[in-house]
C-alpha cells in the first residue's frame, strides 16, 4: 500500500496544530503536504503585499513550526513534501519584491524543509514566456533560482520539485513552465549531473495537466524515476477547482472524463513507490464543516483505491484509456 | 507562402462560391473530398472521382490549382449507415482522383473517425506506413494534421497532437519512407483546444511544418472561426501576434488555410461574398506579415517612405541587416533632416531611382501613398512595411 498525504491547508491551524494532524491521522492519512504557501498567498504577492512572515529570522520560523513538527511526529504523520510560496518572482515588481522573495522567501523554506525534515520542496518555475520571447530564454531565468537554493538542497538531501503549470488567457487555460516531460527529465538530469546530487526533481499536478490536456501517460513515463511528489486533484477541463478525483464528467454517460486509468498505468510502468499526495484543500471549504471528516475519509479512500489499482495486477486497459 | 481557400467546390452546376474565388483571384483552392461524399459514392454506386470531375475540370480550365487535396473522414453517422468496406474504399478512391486532379500534397487523417472505438495507435502507425507506396507513386506528399485523442468527452494530446510524440512518429514514417514524405498541418485551432502553447509548437515542429489551418476558437470548442474574432472582454483567446512572429522567425513558407468552411456555409446567402472578401483579407492580412522580413530580404536595395514611427521601428528591427538608401516624407520642413540614421528627401527624388530599388511606405496610409507613387510614374516595386508585429 502506498502512503497517502494531503495538503496541510484548511485542516492544519497554527493556533492548535495538534488537532489538525490528529484529524489528519484519524482520516487515516499517514502524510502531508505542508502548505508553506499559505503563510505567503500568492494574491499578496503579485499585490506588492507581503507581510512579515518571512521577515523572522530562520531560528523565529523554526520555533514557530516547532509545534507543527512534534504534532506531526506524535500523529504519526510524515511531512513528505512541502510548497514554497510563489510565484518567487513577479516580473515588473519593484526590485525590492523579488530581492524579498529570492534572498529571504526562497532561502528559508528552504531552511524549513530542513527543520521539518521534508525531503520534497515544490517550487513553481518563473512565468517569463510572454516577457522573453521564448520557453527556452524563461527557463533560464528558473534554471538561475534553482541555483541559487541547489548548494542546500544538496547538503541537506532535499530534493527541489518542480511543477506543471499552466496560464490563463481570457480564462482559457494553456501550458506554463514544465509541460514538457522531455525537456523537463533533460533539465533535471542535467542539474543533478552538475550538483552530483538529487537536487532536482519533479511534481506532477494532474489537475494542471488536465487542464492543458496533457498526455498523462506519457509524461509520467517520460519522467520516470525523476517523478518525485504528486499533487493529485480533478477538475472539469477548464477551471484549476481542485476537487476530488473521478467527480467531473462531460458525456450524457456521465463516465468521468479525467484519464485516471492512464495515469495509474503509468504508475503501475514506472514503479512508482512515493506518497499518492492530494492537493484537495478546495474540498474541504466546499463541502460543510459538518462533514469535513467525511471528506477527509473519502479523500484516504480514494488513494486507497488508486493504491490498489497501481500496486495490483498490470493495468487490462484498453487504448481508449489513452 | 500560398494561401489555399477550403470553402468552395461544386459538383454539377458552377456554385457562387467557386465564382467569387475567380473573381478574387484565388489561384489554389482545396480539393477537399469530404465534400464529395455523396450517397451514391458511400451506397457505391458512383466512384469519388467522377462526383468531383467536373470541380477539377473546370478549376483546370480556369487556371486553379487544385494543388493539396484533403482526404475523406467517415463519423460516427456515416460508419452506422454505410459498409466499412466501401468507406475504406472511397478513401482509396480519393487519392486516385487527387492525381488526377495535379495534387501534390494530400492532407490525410485517419478515416474513421469513431468516438467509441478509436484508432489504436499500431493501427494509426500501420495506416500512414501502408501510404507510403502510393504516395511515392502518385508523387504525393502526405500532410497529417494534428488531431486530439478523447476521452470520454474529454480531449487529450496523443500519438497526433502531443508534440513530442507527434514529431517521433513523423520521423520514423520519414525512416521508414526512406525521404521526407510526412510533414506536419499544424492546425491552430486543435492546438489552443489542447492548451498549446502555439508559438512554442511551431518554434519545435520548426521546418516539420508544411501547412497551417488557421481558425480562432473560445479554447472549449472547436467552432472554426475567423481569427480575431473570439474575443471576450477585449482580449482575444488567441494571441495571434506571437504566433506570427514565430511563423516569420522560421522563415515559414508554406501553405495556409483558413479553414472556416462551417461558419461560410452557414451564411445567409446575401452576405456570403462580402464574408468570402473578408476572409480572403484576413488571409493576406496573415501572408504579409508573416512574410515581413522575407519579402524586405527579396531587395537588394530599398527606400523607404515615411519618416516617423514606422521608419524608426524599420531602423531598430531591419536597419542594420538591410540598410535603405534614405527615406522620404511628404511633409517638407522635414527634407534635408536625417531621421533614425536616414537623409530624409522629397519624394521626387524617387523618380531617380532604378527601377528595381524597392519602396516600402512606413505609414498607415498605405492607399493614399500607393495612388501618388503610381501616379508619379514609378514602376518600383511597391511594398508595404508594418510595425504591429515586431
Amino acid at each position: 500500500m502506498l502512503d497517502i498525504g494531503v495538503q496541510t491547508k484548511n485542516v492544519v491551524y497554527d493556533d492548535n496544530p495538534a488537532e489538525g494532524f490528529k484529524r489528519l491521522a484519524d482520516a487515516g492519512f499517514n502524510c502531508c503536504d505542508f502548505s508553506l504557501n499559505a503563510y505567503l498567498y500568492n494574491k499578496d504577492i503579485y499585490a506588492g503585499k507581503l507581510n512579515g512572515f518571512f521577515s523572522k529570522s530562520t531560528e523565529e520560523l523554526c520555533e514557530f513550526f516547532r509545534p507543527h513538527k512534534e504534532a506531526a511526529k506524535a500523529n504519526g504523520i510524515r511531512i513528505n513534501q512541502m510548497h514554497m510560496p510563489y510565484p518567487i518572482f513577479v516580473p515588473d515588481a519593484n526590485d525590492g519584491i523579488n530581492k524579498f522573495l529570492l534572498n529571504q522567501v526562497a532561502p528559508k523554506s528552504m531552511e524549513i524543509a530542513k527543520y521539518l525534515e521534508c525531503p520534497n520542496i515544490v517550487i513553481h518555475g518563473f512565468k517569463l514566456i510572454e516577457k522573453l520571447g521564448s520557453e527556452k530564454a524563461e527557463w533560464s531565468k528558473t534554471a538561475e533560482f534553482i541555483d541559487s537554493i541547489a548548494p542546500f538542497a544538496a547538503e541537506n538531501n532535499i530534493v527541489i520539485c518542480m511543477e506543471n503549470l499552466y496560464s490563463g488567457r481570457n480564462g482559457h487555460m494553456i501550458e506554463g513552465p514544465g509541460c514538457d516531460p522531455v525537456k523537463a527529465a533533460a533539465r533535471i538530469d542535467e542539474f543533478n549531473r552538475k550538483y552530483k546530487a538529487e537536487v532536482l526533481g519533479f511534481c506532477f499536478d494532474i489537475g494542471h495537466a488536465n487542464l492543458v490536456h496533457l498526455d498523462f501517460y506519457d509524461f509520467l513515463t517520460t519522467l520516470g524515476p525523476r517523478l518525485k511528489v504528486l499533487h493529485l486533484h480533478d477538475n472539469d477541463g477548464e477551471r484549476d477547482l481542485h476537487q476530488l478525483p473521478f467527480t467531473f464528467t462531460k458525456t450524457r454517460d456521465n463516465t468521468c472524463s479525467t484519464n485516471w486509468p492512464a495515469f495509474i498505468k503509468a504508475m503501475q510502468d514506472i514503479k512508482f513507490d512515493g506518497v499518492l499526495s492530494f492537493e484537495t484543500a478546495p474540498v474541504l471549504t466546499s463541502f460543510p464543516e459538518e462533514l469535513k471528516d467525511d471528506a477527509l475519509k473519502m479523500i484516504v479512500k480514494i488513494g486507497r483505491y488508486l493504491s490498489d489499482q497501481i500496486g495490483g495486477p498490470q493495468c487490462q486497459l484498453t487504448e481508449k484509456n489513452f | 507562402m500560398r494561401i489555399v481557400t477550403g470553402f468552395t467546390d461544386f459538383q454539377d452546376k458552377i456554385s457562387n462560391s467557386y465564382k467569387d474565388a475567380k473573381r478574387y483571384g484565388l489561384d489554389n483552392i482545396l480539393l477537399d473530398f469530404n465534400h464529395f461524399k455523396t450517397e451514391a459514392v458511400l451506397e457505391g454506386e458512383e466512384k469519388v472521382q467522377y462526383i468531383a470531375e467536373k470541380f477539377i475540370h473546370q478549376s483546370k480550365a480556369d487556371g486553379i490549382e487544385l494543388i493539396v487535396a484533403r482526404t475523406p473522414v467517415f463519423g460516427d453517422y456515416e460508419l452506422s449507415q454505410y459498409a466499412a468496406y466501401r468507406l475504406e474504399e472511397v478513401f482509396w478512391e480519393s487519392l486516385e482522383a487527387a492525381n488526377i486532379a495535379g495534387a501534390s500534397y494530400l492532407l490525410v487523417e485517419p478515416f474513421f473517425n469513431d468516438e467509441k472505438q478509436p484508432w489504436s495507435e499500431e493501427h494509426i502507425l500501420d495506416f500512414y506506413s501502408e501510404l507510403i507506396p502510393v504516395a511515392k507513386n502518385y508523387g504525393f506528399k502526405i500532410l497529417i494534421r494534428n488531431v486530439p485523442d478523447n476521452y470520454n468527452g474529454n480531449w487529450y494530446r496523443g500519438l497526433l497532437s502531443d508534440k513530442n510524440r507527434f514529431k517521433s512518429m513523423l520521423d520514423s514514417l520519414n525512416e521508414k519512407a526512406g525521404e521526407k514524405l510526412f510533414s506536419i498541418a499544424l492546425d491552430m485551432g486543435t492546438a489552443n483546444l489542447l492548451g498549446n502553447n502555439i508559438p512554442e509548437l511551431i518554434r519545435d515542429w520548426g521546418s516539420d511544418i508544411t501547412m497551417i489551418l488557421v481558425s480562432e476558437n473560445n479554447g472549449n470548442a472547436d467552432e472554426k472561426g475567423v481569427p480575431f474574432t473570439s474575443v471576450t472582454k477585449g482580449i482575444s483567446t488567441i494571441d495571434w501576434a506571437p504566433i506570427i512572429k514565430t511563423l516569420r522567425e522560421i522563415d515559414f513558407d508554406g501553405f495556409m488555410l483558413i479553414d472556416v468552411t462551417e461558419i461560410y456555409w452557414r451564411m445567409p446567402e446575401p452576405l456570403k461574398k462580402a464574408f468570402f472578401a473578408f476572409v480572403l483579407q484576413v488571409a493576406e492580412y496573415f501572408k504579409w506579415q508573416i512574410n515581413l522580413e522575407r519579402t524586405i530580404r527579396k531587395y537588394d536595395k530599398r527606400v523607404l517612405f515615411g519618416a516617423g514611427n514606422m521608419c524608426k521601428e524599420y531602423m531598430e528591427h531591419y536597419g542594420i541587416e538591410y540598410p535603405p538608401m534614405y527615406t522620404c516624407d511628404n511633409n517638407s520642413s522635414l527634407w534635408g533632416k536625417q531621421a533614425f540614421g536616414l537623409n530624409i528627401k522629397s519624394p521626387e527624388e524617387l523618380k531617380k531611382l532604378d527601377t528595381e530599388v524597392a519602396i516600402f511606405i512606413c505609414n498607415t496610409f498605405y492607399e493614399e501613398i500607393t495612388v501618388q507613387l503610381k501616379e508619379m510614374g514609378l514602376k518600383n516595386p511597391i511594398e508595404r512595411f508594418n510595425d504591429e508585429i515586431l
